[in-house]
């Protein structure tokens, strides 16, 4: 018999291998952003994924006066993040976009364990309020692979168009050739971490699956006179599968209940149908999760505690 | 808690799953390359289907592209077997406050024609004008020669030349005639009649006759469809040119350039050498008193000569009684011969009648030439006038049209009369590519 103190926690899953397990997710997209959009992908993903960990380093020792600080969850914001960018974006854009992120959703609210709405979304949502003329640079993937220039020029002209899918077939956009954010089109990959995702337990789904449930029957829906390809190019050119298997997992904004997640992941699928004839990939990804963020509490509070009246009331 | 294994075991799947996703990289852009140039024509037949139809479309890079503040890409258009059609420009021309079109124009490779023109409507700051105005400016240049210029100038110069025409000296009233000695590769011979009134040229015609006498004269077989020439009907342009010589009473100021064509008579795009030689025989012949009788005498003679019977006895009288019979089998005929036997200078029928002393008609008068004619004033073309030149000091091509010599128009159009400022950078953009061209492939005016 084996002798050991209390607590006895038997567990592996606590809160920085689940943060491990999604940042590990997460490199397959970064992986091809990089091979599809060159150094200036990388260098914007090492920057944001950097810069995330000391803000949050920065914040829990002289905010927090804390010095135990441990959470991978810098990296996992910092490269999502990075993966909504388009591809030539100045790297300043990149640090105002983590440094907006972190103040709005991490530090305002208290710092580690207070998140309610996702950083990285929250970064980019803001720089694109912000600077629009400094977020155009849609690229076609393989051009200027090891170009650096781009990393400091703030105004950006498009050469691709970011939304005109009419010319590329259906495997160049499973392969994620084509002009759009750096790591949100890459559908390939994106499957390949859900896969890890699932088969590693690193998240819960309840929230991406209502999601993807009303965001597939609602485009079968509107997009049926167009056809199967159509619908599917949109779907997977939208940035929601990311949207789905990234954001809408998130552990710390998304109700982890199944009632709760289901709930709000149909709240999100059915602000992103209302989104759709916009064709705005980046409000596609992002918006529907800030509505999934702001919902959580309620949604949390009457699915996680309904069954019991009492723990309401003692809740409340 | 995380044990080393566990940190171990995750790295490792990290490792893995960059691997999978290099070698998934891989396989995808491999697969996807072989439709990256169909994707690219794809999208390429989207663009320039309707400006030039082609099986497949290459991108040109030149440096004259990117020293160019015009035109932005070039494509060559080709055929499957990869001849080229022709190319396709892209370009935006600007105006002085920085205004803008965006045209994709498309030109062949041999002929310099305007296959079609796109107006793309993305500028910043777009120079007014509607798709139907494009419409009705393409109508009057695509499928047709470039470079183009607006009537309205052209207009003007014309103006200026008729309004002062000139009477020739030496003009003896009644009624003249000239015919080519041979005929053409059609197998028509063209004549040109003329009537002269106080001086004044009044009546002007010119038609052809073919030695096929079951063909229709030009001018018929033109209405009728038979014969077809670029441009207007032939009937049409050779009565503009016919009325155009009695506006200037000298068809040296027809600027005929050294093509054959002309610039200044709207309409009329043949080749006007014939006319315009006839019609100076027709004025020397009125000048030395040789009207048509006397020439009609006088080809009567000249096949006597050949061959002992005239045109009535040979059956080469037409029904309007002209002279059907080409001389190309006897090109010694008409020849001045130098001592040497070679041929100097060739002699017309009235020419041909005085080197023989004339002759004395019967029914159809009499000629003998005038020692002094030969003194007068050649009315043939005034100096400077040949190449597109016009006379009276007033140089008609030395205007430009977009940097582009007068002489170097091929077309010219009707703008928009209610928007000349956009019917003048319509054409400026058709003219920028073909200037383009022109210098990328060295083309010779």
């Amino acid at each position: 018999m084996r002798k050991a103190s209390a607590p006895f926690i038997h567990t592996q899953k606590n809160t920085p291998y689940i943060q491990l397990i999604l940042d590990i997710a997460l490199l397959p997209c970064c992986v091809s952003a990089v091979f599809n959009y060159g150094l200036k992908a990388a260098v914007n993903i090492v920057v944001a994924v950097f810069l995330s960990f000391v803000i949050d380093i920065f914040y829990e020792q002289k905010i927090h006066k804390s010095n135990n600080y441990y959470d991978l969850s810098s990296a996992f914001y910092g490269m999502c993040f990075a993966l909504m960018l388009p591809p030539d974006t100045c790297v300043i854009v990149t640090v105002a976009g983590i440094l907006l992120g972190k103040i709005i959703a991490k530090g305002i609210p208290g710092g580690v364990g207070n998140l309610f709405i996702n950083p990285a979304v929250t970064g980019r949502v803001m720089v694109e309020l912000l600077f629009p003329g400094a977020l155009r640079g849609f690229v076609l993937p393989g051009e200027d692979w090891l170009s650096l220039k781009g990393l400091l020029v703030w105004d950006k002209v498009s050469s691709a168009s970011e939304v005109d899918l009419s010319g590329y077939y259906f495997l160049e956009i499973f392969a994620g050739r084509y002009p759009t954010f750096i790591g949100t089109g890459c559908i390939i990959f994106i499957i390949l971490g859900f896969i890890y995702l699932a088969a590693r337990k690193g998240a819960r789904f309840y929230a991406a699956a209502g999601y993807a449930a009303v965001i597939v029957t609602g485009m079968m829906i509107m997009y049926f006179p167009m056809g199967l390809r159509y619908s599917l190019i949109r779907l997977i050119a939208s940035g929601i599968p990311f949207a789905a298997t990234f954001l809408m997992t998130d552990p710390t904004t998304i109700p982890s209940n199944s009632r709760g997640g289901v709930c709000t992941g149909v709240t999100a699928g059915i602000t992103a149908l209302l989104l759709l004839p916009f064709n705005n990939t980046l409000a596609l990804i992002c918006v529907p999760v800030l509505v999934s963020n702001f919902t959580t509490v309620t949604f949390e509070y009457f699915t996680l505690l309904r069954r019991n009246k009492e723990s309401r009331e003692a809740a409340l | 808690m995380m044990t080393r294994d566990n940190i171990k075991r995750v790295a490792a799947e990290a490792l893995m799953l960059v691997i999978l996703s290099v070698a998934l990289l891989l396989l995808g852009t491999w697969l996807s390359s072989f439709k990256k140039n169909d994707r690219l024509q794809f999208s390429y037949d989207g663009r320039f289907m309707n400006v030039l139809p082609a099986d497949t479309y290459t991108e040109i890079n030149s440096s004259l592209v990117d020293n160019s503040n015009e035109v932005s890409h070039v494509y060559e258009a080709l055929t499957a077997d990869g001849n080229t059609l022709g190319y396709i420009i892209d370009l935006e021309v600007f105006d002085d406050t920085g205004r803008s079109l965006h045209f994709l124009t498309g030109i062949t490779y041999d002929g310099a024609s305007l296959t079609g023109i796109r107006h793309i409507a993305d500028e910043a700051n777009p120079i007014p004008i509607t798709e139907e105005e494009i419409s009705i400016l393409a109508a009057s240049t695509v499928g047709r020669q470039i470079p183009v210029a607006l009537q309205q100038n052209d207009q003007n110069v014309i103006s200026e030349a008729i309004s002062e025409p000139q009477r020739l000296s030496g003009l003896q009233d009644g009624v003249y005639y000239a015919q080519a000695l041979e005929k053409d590769r059609n197998g028509y011979i063209d004549y040109v009649e003329m009537e002269i009134s106080d001086g004044i040229i009044v009546r002007v015609q010119w038609d052809a006759m073919n030695v096929d006498r079951t063909t229709r004269n030009r001018r018929e077989a033109s209405l009728t469809g038979d014969y077809s020439t670029s441009g207007e009907p032939w009937a049409n342009q050779s009565y503009n040119i016919c009325r155009a010589l009695m506006q200037l009473q000298n068809p040296g100021l027809l600027a005929m350039k050294s093509d054959g064509t002309t610039e200044i008579v709207e309409g009329v795009t043949v080749n006007i050498r014939p006319f315009v030689e006839l019609a100076e025989e027709c004025i020397a012949n009125s000048r030395a008193g040789f009207d048509k009788d006397a020439y009609m005498a006088g080809l009567n003679m000249v096949l006597i000569d050949l061959f002992t019977s005239d045109a009535e006895t040979l059956g080469i009288l037409d029904a309007t009684g002209h002279v059907v019979y080409s001389f190309d089998e006897y090109p010694n005929l008409f020849a001045r011969l130098d001592e040497a036997g070679n041929a100097i200078s060739y002699m017309n029928i009235r020419e041909y009648v005085e080197e023989a002393g004339g002759f004395e008609g019967n029914g159809e008068g009499s000629y003998f030439p005038n020692p002094d004619s030969h003194d007068q004033q050649t009315p043939g073309i005034p100096d400077g006038s040949e190449d597109g030149v016009s006379p009276n000091g007033d140089n008609i091509i030395t205007e430009n049209v977009d940097g582009l010599p007068q002489s170097e128009i091929r077309n010219r159009i009707e703008g928009l009369p209610d928007n000349e400022e956009a019917s003048s950078y319509y054409i400026t953009a058709i003219n920028t590519s073909y200037s383009f061209l022109k210098n990328y492939l060295n083309w010779v005016a």
